[in-house]
């Protein structure tokens, strides 16, 4: 009785065993897969992700929102000073405002003697921040809007103010927004008065460096960063945020939009221009061809 | 040999693999969205050594495997990396757990942050040799860090709150064998 308890034993110890190491073998061949096909491994993951997601929201929804009461209800302690500084930050804003409202005038005026067309293709669809990205590995993060709503790769997001990131992953309900501060987003970028161009490379810090400056000199603390329409990827003129200059002083952007509270995204539609792929040719009548002489 | 309460043993591995995705869903919350700001600690991973040391019957390896895939896939990581990990770390426990129960809890705590550590280390090297992205290495560092810290408390909510003490020699476990 106990021979033949203790054979069982062993025989199931080694099929234990025998099971261990192929979920092993499995799982590293997983990896591999993920780092050899790396797109089609993410879009595996993508179609995963839109699977779960909406299915879980329903759950994560009051968790959220709980959260953010939590920490809204902390900023209650402050509220008196709070208070007397945005009154202080009304007040310069309403000199602003009036000066703007001066400018945008001029500026129709302006427009409409020079007969200049703006861009109009340049609208924009609006989805929720779903989930963030969890780990040290992607500054990114999941919204609610996909294919369906006509989502493309590529394409800018925004919260109100700047530039966050830009579309990449898109599944037929959900799609991701790698932010600028991720280490491979890397857009090229204007700075404003000088009109340097650099890139814009993220390095998971807070405050993402500029990279490749025309001439570092020109550059100021303070000055405002702008995509440009390099590469036809991002519309230009969307404003990224500030030049910084780190401790180490190197040139940093103080990014615009404000990651901490990211609660909407704006993606804007951006359909770059047809590219001039010949040099112009003669107007006139068609010539007769070689062939016919 | 004891009867087997085959439903609650179940129940309990269910509830593993739940409190698990409950973890993964609770990393995923967008609270601040900067980058460069303080990891969390790794509580389920605190969690899944605290259950092998204390109820490995309830934290099969396929649960764990279950639960922490779905977090590579939640989160962004490289696929099946840390899944791999974890699965050879809690293996090497649950094959050694006899000794495991008999250290002291700080030759325990000090195991498994070892244990974390070697992980993390060994994840930021094989990315490295493999010329993928690899996080900040002071993140991961600060990662480890606090995980540590966080084991004792794990181990302290579970055995104060849910009751889970290392069993003692004579008892059952809830395969019905006598330890």
């Amino acid at each position: 009785m106990s021979v033949s308890n203790d054979n069982e034993v062993y025989f199931r110890r080694s099929l234990r065993r025998v099971f261990i190491a192929i979920l092993c073998i499995c799982l590293f061949a997983i990896f591999l897969v993920w780092r050899i096909d790396n797109p089609r491994a993410e879009r595996f993951r993508m179609a995963v992700i839109d699977r779960i997601m909406p299915n879980v929201e329903w759950a994560m929804a009051p968790v959220t929102r709980a959260s953010r009461m939590l920490s809204d209800f902390q900023s209650y302690s402050r509220i008196y000073e709070q208070n007397q500084e945005l009154r202080r930050e009304l007040q310069q804003m309403k000199a602003w405002r009036e000066a703007a409202i001066q400018l945008e005038q001029e500026n129709a005026r302006l427009l409409d003697l020079n007969n200049v067309k703006l861009n109009p293709e340049l609208t924009y669809t609006t989805g929720v921040v779903l989930t963030d990205a969890g780990s040290p590995f992607r500054q990114s993060s999941l919204i609610n809007i996909g294919r369906r709503d006509g989502v493309k790769d590529g394409w800018a997001a925004m919260d109100g103010l700047g530039l966050v990131g830009r579309v990449s992953g898109v599944g037929e309900n959900t799609s991701r927004v790698l932010f600028l501060t991720d280490s491979s987003s890397r857009i090229p970028v204007e700075v404003a008065p000088s009109g340097q161009r650099a890139i814009l490379a993220g390095d998971n810090s807070p405050l993402p460096p500029l990279e490749f400056v025309d001439t570092v000199d020109q550059v100021r603390a303070g000055d405002r960063v702008f995509t440009t329409g390099d590469g036809g990827v991002f519309p230009p003129g969307l404003l990224a945020g500030t030049v910084f200059i780190g401790g180490d002083g190197r040139l940093r952007v103080k990014l615009s939009a404000d990651y901490r509270r990211l609660e909407f995204l704006r993606i804007i539609r951006f359909r770059p221009t047809a590219p001039i792929a010949e040099p112009g040719r003669l107007v006139g009548p068609t010539l007769p061809t070689d062939a016919n002489q | 040999m004891t009867e087997v309460n085959l439903t609650r043993l179940w129940l309990a591995r269910f509830i593993f693999v739940a409190i698990g995705v409950s973890f993964v869903l609770w990393q995923i919350i967008p609270f601040d969205l900067t980058a460069g700001r303080l990891p969390w600690p790794d509580l389920f991973y605190c969690l899944t050594m605290a259950y092998v040391v204390r109820r490995p019957e309830w934290a099969p390896v396929w649960g764990i495997f279950l639960a922490f895939f779905l977090r590579d896939i939640l989160t962004m990581a490289p696929l099946g990396l840390f899944t791999l990990a974890i699965v050879l770390g809690s293996e090497v426990v649950r094959v050694n757990v006899q000794a495991f129960r008999e250290y002291s809890f700080a030759l325990e705590w000090l195991w498994m942050t070892a244990i974390f550590a070697i992980i993390i280390v060994s994840q930021h090297i094989i990315l490295g040799l493999m010329l993928a992205q690899t996080p900040r290495f002071v993140e991961q560092l600060w990662l480890v860090l606090l995980t540590a810290i966080a084991y004792p408390a794990t181990v302290f909510v579970l055995k104060y709150a849910f009751g889970f003490s290392r069993p003692q020699p004579g008892e059952y476990d809830g395969l019905g064998n006598r330890i």
